[in-house]
């Protein structure tokens, strides 16, 4: 019974993401049953845009440029909170937390007013500045509750064996947690490229591919729009496919389940 | 470098966290090839005492010196000492052969001297067959091997134990405390350990420090700490007792005569405690139970009583007798022929020698 | 300060500065702006309650409001009911992770293209219509799917359900199955077991979930642009407008402040909700 619920949730989860997909095939305009036939008329033409390909490269720019700033200071912080405790550690905890409690809109624009308040011209540096502010509470979240877990006399075994402070970080605490900080990297990673709540207000001229999408999304309903949202969709799973694959999330893995596996018949 | 100077001392060690003293004026020397042991309960400082030796936290007062070196301001990795952790603290993302080369790596060794050296060491530890075994793929027993070898590879001046054993299952825990001795004979190497396990403590050390709120209560043998308790904190944390309040009645050359609610006791030699004395302790074991004949004739430490309560525990049975005035002591005797014992209601008398009362001054 | 304490300072501060100068700081701006004035695009500096006043006297904003109330309480508990069966599959009854994943991946795909799906499925010459005309059920495209508040609601609930499950699923991993089954040991029947035990336990969870989801879809501006029509407006397309429209940023500041109170009202409301339902832990029943 349950089991067929489960499968019903996933299924009417997929099923508009499959209509598009479907349709961005369709040979004709419409977006009505009967289908029609087949064709990848809709992909040349959104291929034959080269706005489409400007904001594809700005979405991909902007997203390893926030993936790496989150990383760097995420880890960091990830790290920090195994390390201090008390009031301290509320504060940050509440302060790491606000961001994705609040609605994307008022991020938006309370980072709006800023940009303008500093006089700030909006550019994809903005645009960049702006998905570290939430991309940056969703690492540190996922990361949290391994890196509590994390023993630190695992650091101190290591120094007292004769590593220097950067030598530990290097041999001991970062092999241990590389597959964590790289699951939440790619995290940010997928959040940045589909991100357009905050992008909207703090975008300049030039368009991410979410904001691309949009404008179309605004003025019709047409094929091209679902071959560009598949366009879209494809990029982000090989996006993050290269990434895993880059990162060496892979190999981790199987080390991570050779062990599991070897532990449960022992 | 002498064999007669200390390997480590101690001189007026202090440590606080914030406004709260967590060692105050530690001052101990610990001799080359000793197995000394830090006893005492939680929160007694024994754990801050061994993080400050390692290195992990600064000294806030006095100074640690080894091999005549003052370590006191020296980070952990220069510190020729290694640490047995309490729950191993092994890496997680290294096999057994790559936990206990760590040290020997870092060091820059030539590898096939890190392979002899890594190899011998497990087989000094009986893991031979493990160097490929994955962390999560031993037993808590064997993880405290690797734990071992990979501190006693690097030859340390000094192995820390912290409460090594707690982790462990009993039987283990007595199978590892004979390899902990054996290790200790084959290697020569300097153990401090830590415990609050008393059975452990007298098994393994050839002095015991005992620990409690910060401060030094007694170092000893085993034996002087057992049988001569210095505080009443000693005589209560090593094996069982009974403690009796008493008052002083009459001096006897080095002894004394104590007045006590079920009447006076004799006690051998009170150490110079005669003055204070107000409490006396005396071990269950050294007290005899035998039948009551009656009203016998009175003899020192001699008291008629009635049996309250009995316990067997293995080997032993101990008798909870309740004397005229009501006090209950207890009392251990061997179990002889089955049967052949006391029940709840006899009438019996105990009796104890002078020398194995202890007097003491306490609250 | 032990140097443990010091290192875990200094690896905190990047992250703590970047969300202090971008976060808390252009909050505060928003809070200063909202008592300032705008005339014909131009920001007066000042410190009055007029943009506040303004806004509540509006029966327009007042309406909105309502309405985006309506809107997040219908999603975020269709999404919790849905989602809740789900969740208990997920924790007890599987031990694959497959489900999760899945539901992951749907958050994944593109935010936007979902909605853009629901606009496919429900428009006048959408899958829903076409299907229905072909079949000779209707002779009329049914105007009523698209551009309503059930449209937004349906696709808001579509969009951010998977984050309703993870707060869920991770809420009901606190449950040890030991817990349920002493419940049931001692003769408690499924309701009992669900009200006397699981619901206390997951009382905060389900909470964050149930108003996590309210807020998400309260301050969505998209979903009731693309599919909202005029019934299906929030606050959170009110505000956007005034940023991105009118140029009346104080106004617009100050109405996501009220909505902002509003919400944290709501929340409180139905915190106190719990408590007096003895759905609370650290309750005593007697």
């Amino acid at each position: 019974m349950l089991r067929a619920y489960a499968v019903l949730y996933i299924a009417v989860l997929y099923v508009p993401i499959l209509f598009i997909v479907l349709f961005s095939f369709h040979s004709s305009a419409a977006l009505t049953f009967p289908f029609e036939g087949l064709s990848l008329r809709w992909y040349r033409e959104a291929l034959a845009d080269p706005a489409l390909l400007d904001a594809f490269l700005n979405s991909v720019k902007v997203g390893l440029l926030t993936t790496l700033i989150t990383t760097v200071i995420g880890s960091m912080a990830a790290l920090a909170f195994a390390r201090i405790g008390g009031r301290l550690k509320k504060i940050f905890g509440f302060l790491s937390f606000a961001p994705i409690a609040l609605p994307g809109l008022f991020i938006g624009i309370s980072l709006l007013t800023l940009f303008s308040q500093l006089g700030m011209q909006r550019s994809l540096w903005t645009v960049t500045l702006s998905h570290v502010v939430i991309t940056l509470p969703f690492f540190i979240e996922s990361c949290r509750s391994r890196l509590e877990f994390f023993d630190l006399s695992i650091e101190e075994a290591a120094r007292d064996l004769g590593a220097r402070p950067f030598t530990v970080f290097r041999l001991v605490t970062l092999p241990i947690l590389a597959p964590t900080l790289i699951g939440a990297a790619i995290l940010s990673f997928a959040i940045s490229f589909d991100e357009v709540i905050i992008t909207v207000f703090v975008s300049g001229n030039q368009s991410t591919l979410p904001l691309y999408i949009w404008s179309m999304m605004r003025l019709s309903v047409t094929p091209l729009i679902n071959a560009t949202s598949v366009i879209a969709i494809a990029s982000v799973i090989l996006l993050v496919l290269a990434m895993s694959m880059i990162l060496g999330l892979r190999r981790a893995r199987a080390r991570q389940q050779r062990h599991s596996r070897n532990t449960a018949h022992v | 470098m002498s064999e007669s100077k200390p390997l480590v001392e101690l001189t007026g060690v202090t440590k606080r966290f914030g406004q709260m003293q967590v060692l105050s004026d530690i001052n101990l020397n610990i001799q080359r090839g000793e197995i000394v042991t830090l006893l005492g309960p939680s929160g007694c400082g024994k754990s801050t005492l061994m993080r400050l030796i390692a290195g992990f936290d600064p000294v806030s007062g006095g100074k640690i010196v080894l091999d005549g070196v003052d370590m006191s301001r020296v980070p952990p990795e220069k510190r020729p000492v290694n640490m047995v952790f309490q729950r191993y603290a092994l890496f997680p993302h290294l096999d057994v052969f790559d936990n206990v080369a760590f040290g020997l790596r870092l060091k820059k060794l030539p590898r096939d001297e890190i392979r002899k050296k890594t190899t011998d060491m497990l087989e000094l530890v009986q893991l031979s067959g493990f160097a490929d075994r994955w962390i999560s793929q031993i037993s808590g027993g064997q993880a405290q091997r690797v734990a071992l070898a990979r501190a006693l590879v690097n030859q340390p001046l000094l192995l820390l134990l912290d409460e090594p054993l707690a982790a462990l299952d009993l039987k283990i825990r007595q199978h590892m405390l004979k390899e902990l001795k054996r290790i200790h004979t084959e290697t020569g190497i300097t153990f401090l350990y830590v415990t609050h396990d008393q059975d452990e403590a007298m098994i393994l050390s050839d002095r015991i420090v005992l620990m409690n709120k910060g401060r030094i209560e007694q170092i000893g043998t085993p034996e002087q700490m057992y049988s001569a308790p210095q505080s009443l904190f000693c005589a209560k944390f090593l094996g069982e007792t009974n403690i009796i309040p008493c008052k002083l009645q009459g001096e006897t050359g080095r002894g004394a005569v104590f007045g006590t609610s079920f009447g006076t006791v004799s006690v051998a030699d009170t150490r110079g405690k005669t003055a204070t004395c107000n409490l006396l302790s005396i071990r269950p074991e050294s007290i005899n139970v035998t039948a009551s004949h009656g009203s016998g004739r009175p003899a020192a430490n001699r008291f008629d009583g009635m049996v309250d309560d009995l316990t067997f525990i293995g080997s032993r049975i101990v008798y909870a007798v309740r004397l005229a005035d009501g006090t209950v002591v207890n009392c251990q005797e061997h179990r002889g022929v089955p049967g052949a014992h006391f029940v709840r209601g006899d009438a019996v008398s105990v009796h104890w020698p002078e020398a194995a009362v202890v007097a003491l001054s306490g609250d | 300060m032990s140097p443990r304490e010091r290192s875990g300072l200094a690896l905190m501060a990047p992250a703590a500065g970047v969300l202090v100068f971008l976060f808390l700081i252009p909050t505060l701006i928003l809070l200063v702006f909202s008592f300032w004035l705008s005339k014909s695009f131009v920001l007066i500096p000042a410190f009055t309650g007029e943009n506040y006043m303004r806004a509540l006297q509006s029966s327009g904003f007042i309406a909105v409001m309502l309405n985006s109330l309506k809107i997040g309480l219908i999603t975020a508990t269709v999404s919790v009911i849905l989602s809740y069966p789900m969740a208990v599959f997920i924790v007890f009854k599987t031990r694959t992770n497959l489900f999760m994943y899945l539901v992951l991946a749907s958050w994944f795909t593109s935010y936007l293209v979902r909605i853009y799906g629901w606009r496919m499925i429900l428009g006048s010459n959408g899958l829903i219509n076409s299907s229905l005309l072909a079949a000779g059920l209707i002779d009329q495209p049914l105007d009523f799917l698209l551009y309503n508040a059930v449209a937004v609601v349906v696709a808001m609930t579509h969009v951010y359900i998977p984050i309703t499950l993870l707060m869920l699923v991770s809420a009901l991993r606190d449950v040890s199955p030991d817990y349920i089954a002493a419940a049931k040991d001692l003769g408690a029947g499924p309701m009992q077991t669900f009200l006397g035990v699981t619901l206390p336990m997951i009382n905060r969870g389900l909470i964050s979930s149930f108003m996590f989801t309210c807020i998400l879809a309260a301050g969505d501006y998209i979903t009731p642009q693309l599919l909202g029509g005029r019934t299906g407006t929030t606050v959170g397309l009110l505000i956007s407008n005034q940023f991105r429209q009118s140029g009346n940023w104080p106004f617009g500041a100050s109405m996501a402040f009220i909505s902002f109170v509003v919400f944290v009202a709501l929340y409180f409301a139905v915190v106190v909700g719990f408590r007096v339902a003895r759905l609370a832990p650290y309750r005593r029943y007697h």
